[in-house]
């Protein structure tokens, strides 16, 4: 069996901000 | 242990991907395991040793990984929810200089013809605005809200007033036509509009054949010619709101290619909302159609973000990445009825702008000192609250629940004579958008250069955005 998560990086001390574009 | 709705396989272009709803992870598979999981997930059974010893395989892995992640963070749960209004669709003007061929207002009138009054305006503030210094929005809405230019001053000077009282800090939105323009305007505009909405529905043929004016003139002429003079030097952001037809549904990519022209900072395209019997309806080929091109003009934007040019629409891929970057979960659509209500020109008020006109919605009047504390306002704010994908039949038990957060209450309720059970073309439609972008993502994700440069155009993105923003902390108590 073949299960490779893929990584996503934080966008460090955006997400508040991110939250806030979206 | 990881049920059916917890998890999701799909494939695109040859590569099996799954998906697992908690705590928003993706991972690349091999076909085996993909189908095996596909029949689990399809309630299918399993033949043979092979396919049940792969699923044991498979839920061990999803248990084990599950158990060991932290929950994806709730964007906004019941218990978030507080008392403020934190938005609010003024209906200045029940009237409009235009009869578009689609118009969900009946010529923007919603049945009762008429403007907004200094009276109810004042009691609007009142009911409404009361909840101590906080930020909240005012959008001006209708039929077409510079009709009542008079009460739109006068909102701004009460705006004003309660900002330097340190009553409420209102920001003011507009959605309008774009037909209208004076001195007058163009001087509104500059002093009190934060956020501006231009209805345009792409090239002139195709706007004028669906968004006509009463006078018989050409509404794209007007609108653009006017668009182009308030926004010139704009301080406030600026978007197009775009409707497609039958007529507009093979031009999708046109559409965003003209209007991206200019230099707006947003297109929300959305499809017709019309009965099934309405010349201008979508049938489902054309529905298909539609989509497809909505997804193949953010896959045009991702490239474009990451190859350094002008993504013309990136929105999807945002959203997506948004979801994923921050391993976050939306519980409900929007906040309709809860922190956003719309007020009518009599001053009745609804859960949104959507709702004006349906009266088994109407929460009461803004005359009524009682209002926010009466049994009708109460019980159908809880309503909304209530209506969270984890409980609304047809989404509690959907992958993308926490993707989607279900779609829009006024649609569920047309369809349904409910607001809970979703709308089959709302599901179809992000369902598509996820399994065919996210593994475009996926794919830069995993080319380190490209995603370097993702990364790093991503956070310059949020951080001018939120710098242009200004980030306040002015309210925090």
């Amino acid at each position: 069996m073949e299960i490779n998560e893929i990584v996503f990086e934080s966008l460090e001390g955006c997400n508040e901000a991110f939250e806030v574009m979206t | 242990m990881p049920e059916r709705k917890d998890f999701h396989t799909f494939s695109k272009d040859g590569q099996a991907y799954l998906f697992l709803t908690q705590p928003v992870s993706i991972f690349k598979i091999d076909d085996d395991t993909a189908r095996v999981v596909r029949a689990v997930e399809l309630g299918e059974p399993l033949n043979g040793n092979f396919e049940r010893q792969r699923w044991q395989e498979a839920h061990t892995f999803m248990q084990r990984y599950c158990g060991g992640m932290p929950q994806a963070k709730v964007l906004r749960g019941p218990e978030d929810i507080d008392e403020r209004v934190a938005g609010i669709y003024l209906f200045t003007s029940q009237k409009c200089n235009l009869r578009c061929a689609y118009c969900y207002g009946d010529e923007g009138e919603y049945g009762q013809r008429g403007v907004m009054s200094e009276q109810v305006l004042n009691d609007t503030f009142d009911r409404l605005f009361n909840d101590g210094w906080d930020r909240y929005f005012i959008t001006f809405f209708g039929g077409e809200p510079l009709m009542n230019l008079p009460i739109m001053d006068k909102t701004a000077q009460l705006a004003e007033e309660y900002r330097k009282e340190r009553k409420a800090d209102i920001s003011l939105g507009i959605v309008t036509n774009g037909t209208m323009y004076s001195r007058k305007i163009k001087n509104f505009f500059r002093k009190h509009i934060s956020d501006a909405t231009f209805s345009l529905d792409g090239p002139k043929e195709l706007n004028d054949s669906q968004r006509l004016s009463k006078s018989g003139l050409s509404v794209y002429d007007r609108a653009v010619k006017n668009i182009r003079k308030l926004t010139e030097d704009a301080s406030f952001n600026w978007a197009f709101r775009t409707i497609v037809t039958n007529r507009g549904c093979e031009q999708v990519e046109e559409i965003y290619d003209h209007l991206g022209g200019f230099g707006a900072g947003g297109i929300g395209v959305v499809n017709v909302d019309v009965p099934k019997d309405n010349p201008l309806f979508l049938d489902d080929a054309q529905y298909r159609r539609f989509i497809e091109q909505i997804v193949a003009v953010n896959r045009k934007g991702l490239r474009s973000f990451i190859e350094g040019g002008q993504a013309v629409a990136f929105e999807y891929p945002f959203y997506i990445l948004f979801y994923f970057i921050s391993r976050s979960r939306a519980l409900y659509h929007c906040n309709a009825g809860t922190n956003l209500l719309a007020v009518t020109a009599e001053g009745d008020v609804y859960p949104c702008h959507r709702f004006v006109g349906a009266e088994e919605f109407c929460m009461g009047n803004v005359s009524d000192p009682g209002l926010r504390q009466s049994k009708r306002y109460r019980a159908l704010r809880q309503r909304f609250i209530d209506s969270t994908v984890d409980n609304r039949p047809g989404c509690r038990d959907c992958w993308a629940r926490y993707l989607c957060g279900g779609s829009c209450a006024k649609y569920s309720h047309a369809e349904h004579g409910d607001i809970d059970p979703p709308v089959a073309r709302h599901c179809q439609y992000i369902k598509t958008i996820i399994e065919e972008l996210l593994p475009e993502i996926v794919g830069i994700i995993e080319r380190p250069e490209e995603k370097q440069v993702l990364m790093r155009r991503l956070g310059a993105a949020v951080s001018n955005r939120w710098g242009s923003k200004g980030m306040n902390t002015d309210y925090v108590s």
